[in-house]
């Protein structure tokens, strides 16, 4: 045991004089480099652009910084001890037995973007970061938040998705001219003769139909992007949304679409876009197999979950790509992929869909044996 | 099907944009469909009274006019409520707004012929 001494005065880099209780100064030098390092990052907290906050692991604010006030409108004394959801406008109350929820589970909550509500009601979009803090013995005892005004950018990204929607719509009314007095001159040449025109203005029909999907995809980046994808929650038959898209596609291709296998239970979800998924993964394998006359398409149940392929006989994907192929904008760089329309949109619509319907999406392909896409997706429970 | 001797089904082709209503028109003729088009929502109700057709092709977004608003009501005037109501739309969720107004069915645009026809032939009153 040390025996207390005369003090003597130190002299810290931040200015303070504090008295070394010890004779040899050792373990004052320790409290002074401690304090020293915790006055250091508490006036980089202070100082922050970003609101930083802690709250106790009830979701009681328990520090506020500058950068919280200059972004919530509150000060330290008007905040501190209050509840966190008091940020929470209406609409947004979820986000507190969701985020406490992570907390508790010993989770970090990582760029989660939502709103949040100021001392003076204005609504801001905020990107938060929350990480648990736990004490020396590992329990939590709290979290830190870090939040980030994104309003401006999210603002800038509402308009141009909105720029690109009415774009893509406004896009569709010449293409949906061009398209029926297209297909309609088609008729009367098959009516009428003058066959010798009909490859030109099958080719003219072809490129419209390219439009058209190119149009979609933008359409459904814009919608992706903005996370405004509405994703219903109701039973559906499966067999049914697939049967759907088999026989509206067959209307109109000359492939072949076998459909196989059935299921008669029901999954739960948005019956819409997973039609839309089976209609772009039906899409593709025509468009990547101009030279096979058949699509086959089956339903099957596996462990729980409905299992829906879509086989084509076409150019096949080569295996170094199948890692990639659902990332939004890949697309396969081959010179014969290449020649097919395409933004790299569609695969990763797909996946989006699907997963947020708790499935999983894969592929089976290679070059030159044509590609088997599937998607799984879990029945409903009771039915 | 159409044959010679029965009555030609009567379609009204609604929609603000004339080439497309056109092209509709024409599509029909060539299938036996006899049609009457207008680009103005404010005669769709009278229209729907006067020519009795046994389908409407309803745009959604009209020049001052919500075709949705237009469907309601001629599907709540008893003269026009059996009436089938198809609506068109390139709004891309137009799908999931349409059945709250009382339309039997939707049509995205653009539409192929068959698309058109296979919706046309599901609808329209027999």
């Amino acid at each position: 045991m040390k025996k207390p001494t005369t003090p003597k005065t130190k002299t810290s880099s931040i200015g303070q004089k504090l008295p070394s209780i010890y004779a040899d100064g050792s373990e004052m030098d320790e409290m002074l480099k401690m304090m020293e390092k915790l006055l250091h990052w508490a006036a980089i907290v202070e100082s922050s652009d970003d609101a930083i906050i802690s709250k106790s692991a009830d979701g009681y604010i328990t520090s506020w910084n500058k950068g919280a006030q200059n972004l919530y409108g509150y000060k330290p004394s008007e905040i501190v001890g209050k509840p966190v959801s008091v940020l929470m406008p209406p609409g947004k109350q979820d986000d507190f037995p969701y985020i406490m929820g992570q907390l508790h589970a010993g989770k970090k909550i990582e760029h989660y973007e939502t709103k949040r509500v100021t001392k003076d009601g204005r609504i801001l979009d905020v990107s938060i970061t929350v990480s648990p803090i736990r004490d020396s013995s590992g329990h939590i005892i709290g979290a830190s938040k870090i939040a980030r005004d994104v309003t401006e950018r999210v603002e800038y990204e509402r308009r141009r998705d909105d720029f690109v929607s009415t774009a893509s719509h406004e896009l569709k009314t010449p293409l949906t001219s061009q398209l029926a007095f297209g297909e309609l001159l088609e008729e009367m040449i098959d009516r009428n003769g003058n066959a010798e025109y009909k490859p030109y203005i099958r080719k003219i029909n072809e490129q419209t139909g390219k439009l058209i999907g190119l149009v979609e995809d933008l359409l459904i980046l814009s919608r992706l992007r903005g996370g405004r994808l509405p994703i219903e929650n109701k039973l559906f038959s499966i067999h049914k949304v697939v049967k759907q898209a088999v026989e509206s596609l067959q209307l109109t291709t000359k492939h072949d679409i076998e459909l196989r296998g059935k299921t008669e239970r029901k999954v739960r979800g948005d019956s819409n876009r997973i039609g839309q998924v089976v209609t772009n993964l039906l899409s593709n394998g025509i468009k990547y197999s101009p030279k096979a006359d058949k699509i086959v398409v089956k339903v099957a149940e596996k462990n729980g979950f409905a299992v829906i392929s879509i086989q084509d006989f076409g150019i096949g994907i080569p295996n170094e790509y199948h890692g990639k192929i659902f990332e939004r904008f890949f697309r396969v760089s081959d010179t014969d992929e290449r020649t097919y329309p395409g933004m790299g949109i569609g695969l990763n619509f797909c996946k989006d869909i699907i997963e947020r319907h708790h499935g999983k999406i894969w592929l089976a392909s290679k070059k030159g044996e044509g590609s088997t896409f599937y998607f799984s997706l879990p029945f409903a429970h009771g039915k | 099907m159409e044959n010679n001797t029965a009555p030609k089904k009567r379609i009204l082709i609604v929609d603000d944009d004339p080439d497309i209503a056109e092209a509709i028109s024409l599509i029909l003729s060539s299938k036996g469909y006899s049609s009457k088009t207008t680009c103005d929502g404010a005669e769709v109700a009278k229209l729907a009274k006067e020519y009795k057709p046994d389908l409407i092709l309803l745009d959604l977004l009209l020049a001052g006019y919500d075709g949705r608003v237009i469907c309601k009501e001629l599907k709540g005037d008893k003269s026009t409520k059996e009436i089938p109501v198809v609506m068109i739309s390139a709004h891309p969720s137009a799908e999931s707004t349409v059945a709250k107004a009382g339309a039997d069915g939707f049509i995205p645009k653009p539409f192929s012929i068959d698309s058109l026809m296979s919706n046309v032939e599901k609808h329209i009153r027999l």
